[in-house]
């Protein structure tokens, strides 16, 4: 159920004694995600939240099975808290600080690829399957289960399509934030791909922004899939040359601004919308589309 | 993104082991130090200061010095010259173009290398061989080899390239560079390569490891500035609304929402991880933003963590300074929006829960029609 994190985990928290780390652990046992420990160099033997703390994540991978680490780690210290959570042969590691060298960012996806693991991240809001685990900033409160994939780059982008979806009676399969860094560990195709093998999600928003290829690949990809996409991309009236709060949303190529991305979306097939506000009534539109049975192409 | 005055970058090149002309900066003494004329070179952060008067040659220390004097205190684009570098004049037989950065798409460094450097290379940037070049193998003799052949270079500059490439790699890997440039890569009359110009970006992400590192500086508009040292990202625009978001791809949203919606902005902030620090800096914030003039003020945050009643009493201490005297518009989401409500009521401002409706209501309070769609 859901891709990426689900019931089957089990989450531990790199930097679970500081203040980011012991509120994201106060949220996942809260929510009911399956939350077994923490990893903090020095501080084994400690408890967080009902939860022990371990030195290594080795360590924490052979007393409680961890399968997955939700990072909130100083800058600093991420480079090492990734490559150990990689090197521990851990499935999904999210890198939720924010502020990581890029020569270090470099570094994480290199080991990430050659070890098959899922990096989200650095500066990822995360990524929660709703009802089952949250390795995520999303409130639980505000999330219901249900048939819509999220990928986007943009937590508080998130935030809002999440909020117009849940209040239209839709629930989500699983929302996956890769970050708003120049260099993260996935970009959206592999996250397509994904949704795209999950039974539980029949469409998929995609939320983008300017700068960067990474859209242009997934839009690559949509044309072949079965899931229909939605796709919004955020900065249609953003300035060249300037970053827009994302280090890595800075215009630099043409190809890379919204109304290119957008057109490649509609070029492959998927609705595109213009505006934020729009969104949940197309993801409505389209799934109306796909139950009258005219959804899938041949 | 800290970028590096000329004078800074070569000082770090030539730590690192690239030849780089012999130089000093300016001040009254400077120029008898050199026996003949010199390069004045203007220090200045952005591009194009040489079509911009900002480099002079000089045939004696009394030009120098007059050269020198004229160019301080002048403006250079919106750049004001403070700072003055004076460099031996070098004989360049052929120009080379150099450059390492990040290829986000590959997720490694690329190393650019040209046949014709100086400022045909903006020209034809095409011209310019690259490769990418994995951070574990950096740039091995067959590197250099393949760059030179796809550069169109005789296969025996490799020998004399070699060095420079492997020398600016490691500069650009020790040193947490986003951009290393060096334009022209100049051979001498003796076949050796000497760097001419040099530009640096630093990531800023990494300053805490180095502490040995240049001051630099940021490129940005005074608003610009002002945001980053109050730790959030302004961007300035030349229409009439400022937004204040929470975020960066909600702010992207916001500003497509409000064009959209046929108003204009001024200025687009993303608040980041400000809201949730203990200090005072939104009420600075909303001081800078008052200095832009604007005809309207949105606010539009939707919080998960942080809490939308602290929000509010940040934003109302900078709205009791006095100084925003334009209609402000409040959408704030998330846990205690209720409490937040309340505690601005008494400031007189717009409150809209609703992003839309809210974008509606800036665009007629900056006077702008709505346009857009129904």
């Amino acid at each position: 159920m859901g891709i990426a994190i689900g019931r089957d985990d089990r989450v531990v928290i790199a930097g679970i004694t500081g203040r980011t780390g012991r509120a994201a652990a106060g949220r996942m046992r809260a929510d009911g995600t399956p939350l077994v420990g923490g990893v903090v160099p020095g501080r084994g033997g400690q408890f967080v939240e009902g939860v022990p703390v371990f030195d290594t994540v080795l360590e924490a991978r052979e007393r409680v099975g961890a399968t997955a680490c939700f990072i909130s780690v100083p800058a600093a210290g991420a480079l090492d808290a990734g490559l150990e959570a990689i090197d521990g042969g851990l499935r999904t590691v999210v890198i939720y600080t924010e502020n990581v060298a890029q020569q270090d960012a470099l570094r994480l996806r290199d080991y990430a690829l050659r070890r098959g693991a899922l990096l989200l991240g650095p500066n990822s809001a995360g990524c929660v399957t709703p009802g089952a685990a949250n390795l995520s900033d999303l409130d639980g409160r505000n999330l219901r289960p249900g048939r819509i994939g999220i990928v986007s780059k943009s937590g508080t982008l998130t935030y809002e399509l999440v909020d117009r979806l849940v209040s239209a009676g839709e629930g989500l399969s699983t929302v996956v934030c890769l970050g708003g860094d120049p260099v993260v560990g996935t970009d959206h195709a592999t996250v397509l791909d994904l949704f795209e093998q999950d039974p539980e999600t029949e469409i998929v928003v995609l939320l983008g922004e300017i700068g960067g290829r990474s859209e242009l690949r997934a839009a690559a990809r949509v044309d072949r899939m079965r899931t229909p996409v939605v796709a919004y991309i955020a900065g249609h009236h953003a300035p060249v040359g300037k970053r827009m709060g994302h280090a890595g949303a800075l215009l630099a190529s043409s190809e890379e601004d919204a109304p290119t991305k957008s057109q490649a979306f509609r070029d492959a097939g998927a609705v595109v919308v213009t505006r934020i506000v729009d969104i949940a009534d197309a993801v409505l539109g389209r799934l109306t589309v796909a139950a009258s049975g005219d959804g899938h192409p041949a | 993104m800290t970028r590096l005055y000329e004078w800074e970058a070569k000082g770090l090149l030539q730590a690192h082991g690239i030849p780089v002309p012999h130089g000093r900066r300016w001040d009254p003494s400077a120029a008898a130090a050199f026996a003949a004329g010199v390069v004045v070179k203007a220090q200045t952060l952005g591009g194009q200061r040489g079509l911009r008067g900002g480099i002079v040659m000089t045939a004696s220390p009394a030009q120098t010095d007059s050269a020198a004097g004229e160019m301080l205190g002048s403006w250079i684009g919106a750049e004001r010259v403070d700072d003055i570098y004076l460099e031996e004049r070098v004989a360049v037989v052929e120009e080379l173009y150099l450059a390492i950065l990040i290829d986000r798409e590959a997720g490694m460094p690329r190393i650019l290398l040209g046949a014709q450097g100086g400022v045909e290379v903006e020209a034809a940037p095409e011209a310019v061989a690259s490769l990418t070049v994995p951070l574990d193998i950096g740039p091995r003799p067959w590197v250099v080899r393949e760059l030179v052949r796809r550069a169109g270079l005789p296969a025996a500059s490799s020998e004399t390239l070699e060095p420079i490439i492997r020398a600016a790699w490691d500069a650009f890997v020790d040193e947490d560079m986003e951009l290393l440039e060096i334009n022209p890569l100049a051979r001498t009359p003796d076949g050796s390569l000497v760097a001419l110009d040099a530009r640096v970006i630093l990531d800023t992400n990494a300053r805490s490891r180095h502490p040995g590192w240049p001051q630099g500086g940021v490129l940005g508009s005074p608003f610009e500035l002002r945001c980053e040292e109050l730790g959030a990202v302004g961007v300035e625009m030349d229409g009439d609304i400022v937004a204040i978001v929470s975020g960066a791809g909600l702010m992207m949203a916001t500003v497509d929402l409000l064009v959209d919606r046929g108003g204009s902005v001024r200025a687009a902030v993303d608040l980041g991880g400000l809201v949730l620090r203990e200090a005072d800096e939104l009420a600075d914030l909303v001081v800078a933003v008052a200095e832009l003039r604007p005809r309207a003020v949105l606010v539009n945050a939707f919080f998960q963590l942080a809490t939308c009643d602290a929000l509010a009493r940040k934003l109302s201490a900078g709205i009791a300074t006095g100084r925003l005297e334009v209609p402000l518009v409040v959408r704030l989401r998330g846990r205690e929006d209720d409490e937040a409500e309340r505690l601005l009521a008494p400031f007189g401002v717009i409150w809209e829960p609703d992003l839309e409706r809210a974008c509606v209501a800036v665009v007629h309070a900056a006077g702008g029609t709505t346009t857009g769609r129904a």
